[in-house]
């Protein structure tokens, strides 16, 4: 057993500790005793506690009295109260946690002992390890909400520190996350742009709001490759228990700024085509009007935006006009010259596309009209319509004319021709030498004339005849020339020379003309040379066949090479080589008829060398 | 039997040369000359001032051009109507157009002759025509009753 002595003086050090409440009362609720501590946890003095008014019980809170009073008799029973948890009201009104626990002491009135233990400091911890629990669980649900968020969002602090990313931040920048936070805000910004960017960060933590960032601005990413992309950034304020945060969600626009651009380019084209470009619904109401449509039709685009397109149809077109927009609606493409009406009520005429234009389903939903004016092509058509006349006429004269020299102009031959022979027939004796060599001249003038006439003819014949294409060789045709110029000429000893299998693709009876014609003449102007030779023949290179025609004879001076081919030139005197100055003119003719070309070599006194080409395509002819 | 030429020539050179190459060919025939289209259709239908005309002739040298009616006109009536569709008709012009050529045959030409200029070759064809159809061809029965 303690001495009672001993154990006075251990309690009252207890009680004197202030470490722990004491109170002794009975069980009335009459407190006789009270330490410091009790009363500094209560609020009251010494005096109001011990005064007889001084109700013990009412400290304890309403809904703790029921409690109260089953530990009250619990007590009086068995002497001893179960520790328990519960409040008691202050003087000032606020409630204090505590943990009680009594005792029944002896002595003729019995009294109860009670500690009181202050819980406020453990209350204040559990709650912020409560508190702690559930702002975790936030972080954690605040953290798959931002994953769930199409766009890169990243949480800054005051600092520019980056105190929180989500999974697409991650895929955006290709940084991971673990890179990111605790870093600078400025590691996702280009370099060049670094430097300004603080000062805009916390101008915005002064100035805070929901907002996009650098609205008009180019905003620029950076990844941790280095790479740059266009992005747009909207920024808006967080308010936590550790500051204001600010929340960025970053979009990447590359993706927009490329449709951007194309759709900014394509509406360019569409402004500044001529054509008019035009956009309805399929019910025909107008949707988009360019310059062109306005040039065309008078309305600019306010007027028409909005209203139907039949506007410009005239009132005899509108059949012609439901019928296309129905075969339109229905997925055709349709193009019509039709008419249509300008503003000022006067008509144009159009060349028009009317397009269908689909949904990405493939679903016509609206309709995409292409209109050009045609009015100028229509004028051209009709100016070469009446060129086409015009010449046609011209035609027609020349053809009168040549029947007039056919007809007329040799009747008048022949009568000189005629009669001056009938005079050297019938009277001759009646002329001396010198009168007989006169109506000599006369006669071979007479048929000197006839001769050119003959060839201009068949020079205006080569021009207007139609050209009729087929197979022709031409190494037969010059062998049957050469022979016929032979049996013509026996005496001449002349060297020939045929290139085998020269077919082209030309009109016979043309191609029968020119070699008559460069082969006669071959054989002409060989004709005072001793060992005459004459060679057809064709070379190939850069993709054609040159034909050639070449004699040993007089060659011509290739200073008048230019004037060969001119109709009624001539290189060489009459009495040296008889000709009309026709025959290289109508070769000219036929081979150009043929679309080819023709030029010659030589040289005077050693021969010459004419050289043609005949296309095998119909390009060339007319 | 008495074989007339008719000569249809409005160029009085081109007559007279024809007149006397066929003379020179010795070829005895009476050449009537008639001048324009509508007196040769006259001539031949006995119309006109040829409406005492006794015989038709056994040859026609035909020119093209001519005044009034054209020689291809004269051609074709001569071809429809039955008393003449038989006569030998040789057309002797200056053409020498393809168009005439073919337009002269399709309208029932039995020779088409082209003048030459040359006389000497004048003379050669008046004496070929000369002796080919009034000589060696063999004509019908009604002509020259």
């Amino acid at each position: 057993m303690v001495p009672i002595a001993d154990a006075e003086a251990r309690f009252t050090r207890l009680s004197e500790s202030g470490i722990v409440g004491v109170v002794v009362g009975n069980l009335q609720g009459r407190v006789v005793e009270i330490n410091d501590t009790a009363l500094g946890l209560l609020g009251y003095t010494r005096e109001e506690v011990l005064s007889p008014e001084f109700v013990w019980f009412n400290l304890t809170p309403p809904e703790w009295r029921a409690a109260d009073t089953r530990a009250v008799e619990q007590l009086s029973k068995s002497g001893v109260g179960a520790l328990r948890e519960k409040e008691y009201i202050r003087k000032d009104g606020s409630r204090v946690p505590v943990l009680v626990g009594s005792a029944m002491v002896g002595g003729e009135v019995p009294l109860a002992l009670s500690f009181v233990l202050d819980l406020t400091e453990r209350k204040q911890a559990q709650a912020a390890v409560e508190r702690l629990r559930e702002s975790r669980a936030t972080e954690a649900r605040f953290r798959a909400l931002l994953d769930t968020a199409p766009d890169a969002m990243v949480i800054v602090d005051q600092s520019g520190t980056i105190a929180l990313v989500n999974g697409q931040t991650e895929a955006l920048f290709g940084y991971t996350r673990s890179e990111l936070v605790g870093q600078a805000i400025e590691l996702l910004i280009p370099e060049r742009f670094r430097a300004a960017h603080p000062a805009h960060r916390q101008s915005y933590f002064r100035d805070h709001h929901v907002r996009p960032m650098g609205a008009d601005l180019e905003l620029h990413g950076r990844r941790k490759d280095g790479s740059e992309f266009p992005i747009e950034v909207s920024l808006s304020p967080l308010e936590t228990e550790s500051g204001l945060l600010v929340s960025s969600a970053i979009r990447d626009i590359t993706e927009r700024k490329k449709a951007e651009q194309q759709r900014a380019s394509l509406a360019s084209l569409v402004e500044s085509s001529d054509d008019a470009i035009i956009g309805t619904s399929l019910e025909g109401i107008v949707t988009s009007w360019n310059e062109g449509a306005h040039r065309l039709f008078g309305y600019s685009a306010d007027e028409i935006l909005g209203r139907p397109i039949s506007l410009i149809v005239p009132p005899e077109r509108e059949l012609e006009f439901a019928a296309t927009l129905r075969s339109v609606a229905a997925g055709q493409v349709q193009r019509v010259e039709t008419v249509r009406r300008r503003k000022d009520g006067s008509l144009v005429d159009v060349s028009l596309t009317v397009s269908p234009v689909r949904d990405t389903a493939g679903r016509v939903v609206s309709i995409a009209k292409v209109a050009r004016d045609v009015t100028e092509r229509r004028r051209t058509e009709r100016e070469l319509a009446r060129a086409k006349e015009t010449a046609e006429a011209a035609s027609r004269e020349l053809e009168a004319f040549s029947y007039s020299v056919a007809h007329d102009l040799r009747a008048p031959l022949r009568g000189m021709n005629g009669f001056a022979q009938v005079l050297l027939d019938e009277y001759k004796d009646k002329f001396d030498a010198e009168g007989q060599d006169w109506l000599n001249e006369i006669l071979l003038n007479a048929n000197r004339m006839a001769a050119l006439i003959d060839a201009l003819l068949s020079l205006s014949r080569v021009t207007r005849s139609e050209l009729h294409r087929e197979s022709v060789d031409l190494s037969n045709l010059a062998r049957l020339v050469l022979s016929s110029l032979k049996a013509a000429d026996p005496d001449r000893e002349v060297v020939v020379n045929v290139q085998e299998q020269l077919t082209v693709d030309a009109d016979s009876t043309l191609a029968r003309a020119l070699l008559d014609n460069l082969l006669g003449n071959a054989w002409k102007f060989s004709g005072r040379v001793s060992a005459a030779q004459i060679s057809f023949g064709a070379n190939e290179g850069d993709g054609e066949r040159v034909f050639y025609v070449r004699d040993n004879g007089a060659g011509f001076d290739m200073g008048y090479a230019q004037k060969l081919f001119a109709p009624f030139q001539r290189l060489h005197q009459n009495h040296e080589f008889a000709g009309t100055g026709i025959g290289l003119a109508t070769v000219q003719r036929i081979v150009h008829r043929h679309g080819g070309r023709i030029w010659a070599e030589g040289a005077t006194g050693e021969g010459a060398t004419f050289y043609f080409t005949l296309p095998a395509e119909r390009q060339g002819a007319r | 039997m008495i074989k007339q030429i008719l000569l249809v020539e409005d160029n009085a050179s081109d007559e007279k040369l024809t007149l006397i190459a066929l003379k020179k060919c010795e070829v005895q025939n009476q050449v009537i000359v008639v001048r324009d289209g509508a007196e040769a259709l006259d001539y031949l239908f006995a119309t006109g001032a040829h409406a005492e005309r006794a015989h038709l002739p056994a040859l026609i040298l035909l020119d093209l051009k001519l005044p009034k009616v054209s020689g291809i006109e004269v051609l074709r009536r001569i071809r429809t109507d039955e008393r003449t569709r038989a006569l030998p008709v040789v057309i002797l012009t200056s053409s020498k157009l393809d168009e005439d050529v073919a337009d002269g045959y399709t309208s029932g030409a039995s020779a088409y002759v082209r003048k030459p200029v040359a006389y000497a070759e004048f003379l050669a064809a008046a004496k070929a025509i000369g002796s080919f159809w009034l000589l060696l061809n063999e004509l019908p029965a009604e002509v020259n009753r």
